[in-house]
């Protein structure tokens, strides 16, 4: 048995939501450690954050039985007792300020500024990285917020416990690293990614795989041993089981293990030792370590979407109410 | 290059700090997840309008006819497209015994549907009814996920599930039309603490928002 309430639409949001918010983050970062550098690499990954984000959004509304109603967001976000509340004001903020970095980080509009206004001149890098800040704090909100909004539906163990937005967050900034390493790798020849940059990213990236694979263990474990004598450890047990030994077992081990989380490290691993050669030898490997780049990184995108839509599949309700009637015949 | 690697170090620590000021954020909204539902005042049309009402089912008295299922669809005059309101949970054990049970929403005493609507449509009114306000609901399938219990579900308009039969016309803590229709008396309506002094040896469904319903062996 399968969760279907929440179809493709809400999976692909929290895919779309995350990887936009992880790879803002990433972009945000390259600005702010040096400002010289990377212009298109930001620009473009901002504009896919924006753009990732929006998407997801649109396909939460689309999912809703009101799609209009739900545009009225003052008065259909409006209870503050709700995650999903927090969540759209919070994506709804996290678009306005990556859509104002973006902006800002296209050369024409930047030039343009410049031109008609002083301040801007003065102050537009200080602006840019004081937004850039502030986008990072609400996209990792929006990061964290994926998960904790599966993890308050009290009674699907699969999404009841605080390592799923820990999961989804790791793995939100993962996927984020992931758009941002394919951007830098179709921008090349315009914006060659610093040596520098290029090491954070594949040493962030070998990071996040490993913490990835460590708290996928532990969510995984927690789940497995629930108590089978109670409704809800029975569910939790038989909800991981469908993942590593049921029916989406494959789609679980082939592509968010192997392809997500597997290649991205073999591929980031490889892209080490290759730079640590052509330190040795310039110019040797840049080629290749592209290449290798670019298949990690759709490793990464393939696994981190795989992932929404197998925990989603696979979150359904323990039912406490036959168990109370089991509770009676004995 | 030295100075590059300033650079990085204090931008590195200033994206911390962000990252530390969202997870203020963060902890500052769970903070007030469970501060209504308790505080709402139900709208007062009675003597009990005060009083939780709730469901006693006999296990052992019902059949599994679906009476009760049928008298709700046509006594709220449910839309083809909606589902049904009541389920009958059937339970069998090793020994070939068998138990049914007539279920629909418990009408908890914090309802879990009501703290995740994001549009704050669904409410919990006079006589401990919880009830959805159509006009106001978005769809979004959040309260299915959130319910302990899987009630809530949807047709073209919005989410429906139970509410006493007051969309239908029936008084807060009149009898519902599936207990009117039950024709082993499988079905109780009452005030809950009436129904447990009746039924002493009665439990509650479940542990999960404090549930409006009984069950009896």
């Amino acid at each position: 048995m399968l969760q279907t309430m929440w179809g493709w639409q809400p999976a692909l949001y929290l895919f779309l939501g995350g990887m936009g918010a992880g790879a803002f983050i990433m972009a945000a970062v390259l600005l702010l450690i040096d400002q010289t550098r990377h212009r298109l690499i930001v620009c473009v990954s901002m504009w896919a954050a924006l753009a990732s984000l929006a998407a997801g959004l649109l396909l939460l509304l689309s999912e809703l039985v009101q799609p209009a109603r739900g545009l009225l967001m003052w008065q259909s976000f409006s209870h503050f007792t709700s995650w999903m509340t927090y969540g759209a004001w919070g994506a709804f903020a996290a678009m306005a300020v990556f859509a104002a970095s973006a902006l800002l980080a296209t050369r024409p509009v930047d030039v343009r500024l410049a031109k008609k206004w002083a301040w801007f001149e003065k102050r537009g890098m200080a602006l840019r990285r004081a937004l850039a800040v502030v986008g990072i704090a609400l996209a990792a909100f929006v990061a964290v917020y994926t998960g904790m909004l599966l993890m308050a539906a009290e009674n699907v163990p699969l999404w009841n416990t605080p390592l799923l937005p820990v999961l989804f967050s790791v793995s939100a900034f993962d996927t984020g690293v992931a758009l941002v390493e394919l951007v830098a790798v179709l921008a090349s020849k315009k914006d060659p990614l610093a040596p520098k940059a290029r090491t954070l990213m594949e040493r962030i990236v070998v990071v996040l795989v490993l913490l990835e694979g460590v708290v996928m263990a532990a969510f995984l474990a927690s789940m497995l041993g629930g108590d089978a004598q109670t409704a809800i450890g029975a569910t939790a047990a038989s909800s991981a089981s469908l993942l590593v030994s049921g029916g989406l077992a494959v789609c679980f081990w082939g592509m968010v293990v192997a392809c997500g989380l597997a290649l991205p490290l073999v591929m980031a691993v490889a892209g080490l030792v290759l730079h640590g050669r052509a330190k040795k030898k310039p110019g040797a490997g840049q080629h290749g370590s592209g290449v290798l780049m670019a298949i990690g990184a759709a490793g990464a995108l393939v696994g981190g979407c795989e992932l929404r839509f197998l925990i989603l599949a696979a979150g359904v309700h323990a039912d406490v109410v036959a168990e109370t009637v089991r509770g009676l015949i004995g | 290059m030295r100075q590059t690697t300033d650079v990085s170090r204090r931008a590195l620590v200033k994206g911390a700090l962000a990252l530390g000021a969202s997870a203020v954020i963060v902890g500052g909204v769970t903070a007030p997840r469970r501060a209504l539902a308790s505080g709402e005042s139900p709208a007062v049309d009675g003597a009990n309008a005060d009083v939780q009402y709730g469901f006693l089912v006999y296990a052992s008295k019902c059949v599994n006819c679906e009476k009760c299922v049928a008298a709700c669809r046509q006594g709220n005059g449910l839309s083809d497209d909606t589902p049904d309101r009541r389920r009958i949970t059937v339970v069998s054990n090793d020994k070939g015994g068998e138990l049914s049970v007539s279920t629909s929403c418990m009408h908890c005493a914090q309802p879990s549907c009501e703290r995740v609507c994001p549009a704050g449509a669904i409410s919990k009114g006079s006589h401990g009814i919880v009830s959805v306000d159509t006009d106001r609901c978005i769809g979004c399938k959040y309260c299915y996920q959130a319910c302990p219990y899987d009630v809530p579900r949807y047709n073209t308009v919005a989410m429906d599930k139970c509410d006493c039969c007051l969309g239908a016309g029936v008084a807060p803590g009149e009898t519902p039309y599936c207990v009117s229709a039950c024709i082993f008396n499988a079905l109780k309506y009452g005030p809950l603490e009436e129904l447990k002094e009746q039924e002493p040896d009665a439990v509650v469904i479940a542990s999960i928002n404090d549930p409006s319903c009984l069950v009896r062996g």
